[in-house]
């Protein structure tokens, strides 16, 4: 009997001991989120229940909307919570993460990541930044490719041959803590690529996998009705825009009753400049997105008739409505001089 | 599917829990559908030659056994023409027709023999020497021919030795899969602790010393001598611990299913002499050549000129099995010269050194295991070089270093960085401690004894392999070495 306690005892401790080695060896081997979009460190580090408006979606997202333009057009405060070609499947487990610490009057959705691909090879950016949840497993196993999956649940499989390049001080040390993101999740772009004429974007995905991120779409929906949030869906303004065809069937073949806010169906009414707007033919660069978001807050608050809510640190997102414009100036006159 | 693959992790605990949960007479053909599941994720069609030069054996076994001693050779002499005839057309009719057609070249005459395009089936070259070991025990009359098709269909395929042995023989294996074989913790511990052992050896030590190794010998011409040489050091390393790391992973993955395999390896870089290194290395195949081609032809119980060639012959086909090229065949006879060597120095080191100094005292016995290990390394030039002309470079740019600049710089240019290398050369000296250590105390067993230090021992281990391994997605799986023979 106590050979059998003993040996119980011995596995149970061995199990222990090699996980929480394995666990924080990968923390300290998994090498910094430098990669665009939402940062999960910055994200906690915001007040909870302050954020009046989720933005959810792909890289389109995170280029397009400016949380301090929002703010400086409506007063309502906003995150970015986006990762690069981030999936409607990956989204809704964003979505639900983002749900544990903030309850926002509306989520945002840009939904031009609906028509792509059921994997884009970006799980391990952006689920393996999630914080260690039950979402994060449910990320794993649904959302992301198959091959991808051990490394995603035991990080240690991905990363442990950086170990030559920290020394055993460095493994040891203390995590510097994450700081906010003053830009609440979205990424400056200065750069302006001039554009040719708008077409429709090539189709490189199949009905299969349409069905599938619309399946994704639905749960985000079933998400904020329950919990109460009014839910934008939108396509922001393309040079290769999404065909409104396959926008319209949406409803009429996949069933989706939400509408869909398609800010191509009336380009010229958006203001933009197809030579210095754009970064690229997907995104806005910074000029671009701060014309269109100022239209898209306005449209949000009358849509919705938001207002901010009583947790907005109005201090805090006037220095960030004034970092934006900081950078924004600094940019203007660094293509002046250049 | 590999050893050290997540898959083989997933299905070894399977079939263990599900062989010793079915009632006794469903074990043997339940381990026969689980090898044969084994075999056929490397290739499903390629079981189906397995099953046959299992038949062939086995029928010949029975018809051998029932015949009189001339229609017994008949069927033995079927049973090795068929299932060579097998291995002769996938593994070395590319070969033949490549060597035949550079002689026809080279003597004016200018025909191209036809090549083949096929797959190696894996462990053909074990399963088969297997098989044929039991056709000629039981026309030898050593053994009864096996009446059970199951139980010998298993004895050919079980998974754990199918693909790169040890080459079993059946007075040895067939007895215990008749045995019935309970379950004991005893024999989960040992081969848990073996499997544990092997899979360090092969992900820590041969995996990272294969990237330094492929590194150097993949491109010899940009390689300088020093690289070369630290490389084939590194080689005799790699080979062994992958080897022998396969060797302790299918011994563990027996063990728990109550089977002892036998040895492999018998610490072979402390050997004394070629002829006791060929007594501790690859032990299955080196016996099996004794036994069946050594001992027929003659042995050492012949004239001397006979004696040399029977030596020649055994290793040159040696060579031959590991693989149909020009290098093999060299590696091979060049052990079997160093065997005819140290047969004909021997009288002359009797009298000049021996009659002087003690033959086992240690500081004669560490120049002869240097001297030894040195001579072996030599050799594994050719059964690691890509061909015959980078063989030949290598050696060459390894007899021309200066001694004067000698130095250890060029080696972190090899694709591994230096506390890569540290680690792997820790790893080395803790496995030859323990190898030097077991020969007369086995170290795996003590560690056994004792639950805290069994799981202390595991936790380091696994440890070791998560952190300082060869894995992960943006690796190329490194096959075992022996996979390819």
């Amino acid at each position: 009997m106590k050979r059998i306690l003993s040996t119980i005892a011995a596995v149970i401790l061995s199990l222990a001991v090699i996980l929480s080695v394995s666990y924080f060896m990968a923390s300290r081997l998994t090498p910094e989120n430098k990669s665009y979009g939402l940062k999960w460190d910055s994200f906690a580090r915001e007040e909870k229940n302050s954020i009046d408006v989720l933005v959810l979606g792909s890289s389109v997202a995170y280029c397009d909307i400016i949380p301090a333009v929002i703010y400086e057009q409506t007063g309502l405060s906003s995150y970015v919570v986006s990762g690069p070609e981030l999936t409607p499947s990956i989204g809704y487990y964003f979505l639900r993460e983002a749900l544990k610490t903030q309850k926002p009057s509306a989520v945002a959705m840009e939904a031009t990541c609906v028509f792509g691909k059921r994997y884009q090879n970006y799980s391990r950016i952006n689920i393996g930044y999630m914080p260690w949840s039950f979402d994060r497993l449910a990320a794993v196993f649904r959302a992301a490719e198959p091959e991808e999956r051990l490394g995603l649940i035991f990080p240690l499989y991905n990363y442990h041959t950086r170990w030559p390049d920290y020394t055993i001080e460095e493994i040891f040390s203390e995590k510097p803590e994450a700081e906010g993101d003053p830009l609440a999740g979205y990424t400056f772009l200065s750069e302006a690529r001039p554009q040719g004429e708008l077409t429709i974007r090539e189709r490189f995905y199949t009905d299969k996998e349409v069905a599938f991120n619309v399946s994704y779409l639905k749960k985000i929906i079933a998400l904020c009705e329950k919990e109460g949030i009014a839910l934008e869906l939108f396509i922001a303004p393309e040079c290769r825009y999404v065909d409104p065809a396959l926008i319209a069937s949406l409803s009429s073949e996949y069933g989706v009753t939400t509408e869909i806010t398609d800010y191509n169906a009336d380009f010229g009414s958006l203001g933009l400049d197809l030579e210095k707007d754009f970064f690229d033919f997907l995104h806005l660069n910074a000029y671009g997105a701060k014309k269109f978001t100022a239209l898209f807050a306005e449209d949000l608050v009358k849509k919705f008739s938001l207002s901010p809510g009583p947790n907005t640190d109005a201090s805090l997102w006037e220095r960030r409505a004034a970092y934006f414009n900081e950078l924004l100036d600094s940019a203007s006159k660094a293509a002046q001089d250049g | 599917m590999n050893f050290n693959s997540l898959r083989y992790f997933i299905f070894l605990p399977i079939v263990i829990i599900a062989y010793y949960l079915i009632p006794k007479r469903l074990k043997n053909p339940f381990l026969l559908v689980a090898s044969y599941y084994f075999y056929m994720c490397w290739n499903a069609a390629y079981a189906l030659l397995m099953l046959f030069s299992t038949a062939v054996t086995f029928a010949c076994g029975l018809l051998s056994e029932r015949a009189g001693k001339k229609r017994a050779r008949t069927y033995l002499a079927l049973s090795l023409l068929l299932n060579l005839a097998v291995l002769f057309f996938f593994k070395y009719f590319n070969f033949a027709s490549y060597a035949l057609t550079r002689l026809s070249f080279a003597l004016g005459f200018g025909i191209s023999f036809p090549s083949l395009n096929v797959l190696l089936p894996v462990g053909i070259s074990f399963y088969t020497f297997q098989a044929l070991g039991y056709t000629v025990d039981v026309y030898r009359g050593s053994i009864p021919a096996e009446r059970s098709f199951v139980d010998y269909a298993l004895f050919v395929s079980f998974f754990p030795q199918l693909v790169a042995g040890p080459i079993e023989r059946t007075a040895n294996m067939l007895p215990q899969l008749k045995k019935p074989r309970a379950f004991s913790f005893e024999n989960i511990r040992n081969g848990l602790t073996l499997f544990l052992w092997g899979l360090m050896k092969k992900i820590l030590i041969a995996d990272n010393l294969a990237v330094l190794v492929s590194s150097a010998y993949n491109d010899p011409y940009s390689h300088s001598g020093v690289q070369l040489l630290f490389a084939t050091v590194c080689f005799a390393f790699q080979i062994y611990c992958d080897f022998s790391g396969y060797t302790d992973i299918a011994r563990g993955s027996a063990s728990m299913l109550g089977i002892s395999l036998m040895e492999n390896f018998r610490c072979p870089y402390a050997s004394v002499s070629i002829k006791d290194f060929w007594s501790r290395w690859h032990i299955s195949l080196s016996t099996w050549f004794k036994d069946y081609l050594y001992f027929p032809l003659g042995g050492s119980r012949v004239k001397k000129a006979r004696h040399y060639l029977n030596l020649l012959i055994v290793f040159l086909v040696s060579g031959l099995w590991h693989g149909a090229s020009f290098t093999f065949i060299l590696w091979g006879l060049l052990h079997g010269l160093y065997q005819i060597l140290g047969l004909v120095l021997r009288p002359l080191k009797q009298k000049l050194l021996y009659s002087r100094i003690n033959e086992n005292g240690i500081v004669l016995r560490v120049i002869r295991v240097i001297i030894t290990f040195i001579l072996v390394d030599f050799a594994w030039v050719l059964f690691r070089a890509n061909s015959l002309t980078d063989a030949l470079y290598i050696y060459k740019a390894i007899l021309a270093i200066p001694l004067h600049s000698f130095s250890l710089g060029p080696i972190l240019s090899l694709g591994l960085e230096l506390p890569v290398i540290r680690v792997t050369l820790i790893a080395v000296l803790v496995m030859s401690a323990v190898d030097i250590v077991s020969v007369k105390k086995p170290l795996l067993e003590q560690v056994n004894k004792t639950v805290w230090l069994r799981y202390g021992f595991y936790t380091v281990l696994v440890l070791a392999v998560l952190i300082f391994g060869y894995y992960g997605p943006d690796f190329d799986p490194q096959a075992f070495v022996y996979f390819q023979f």
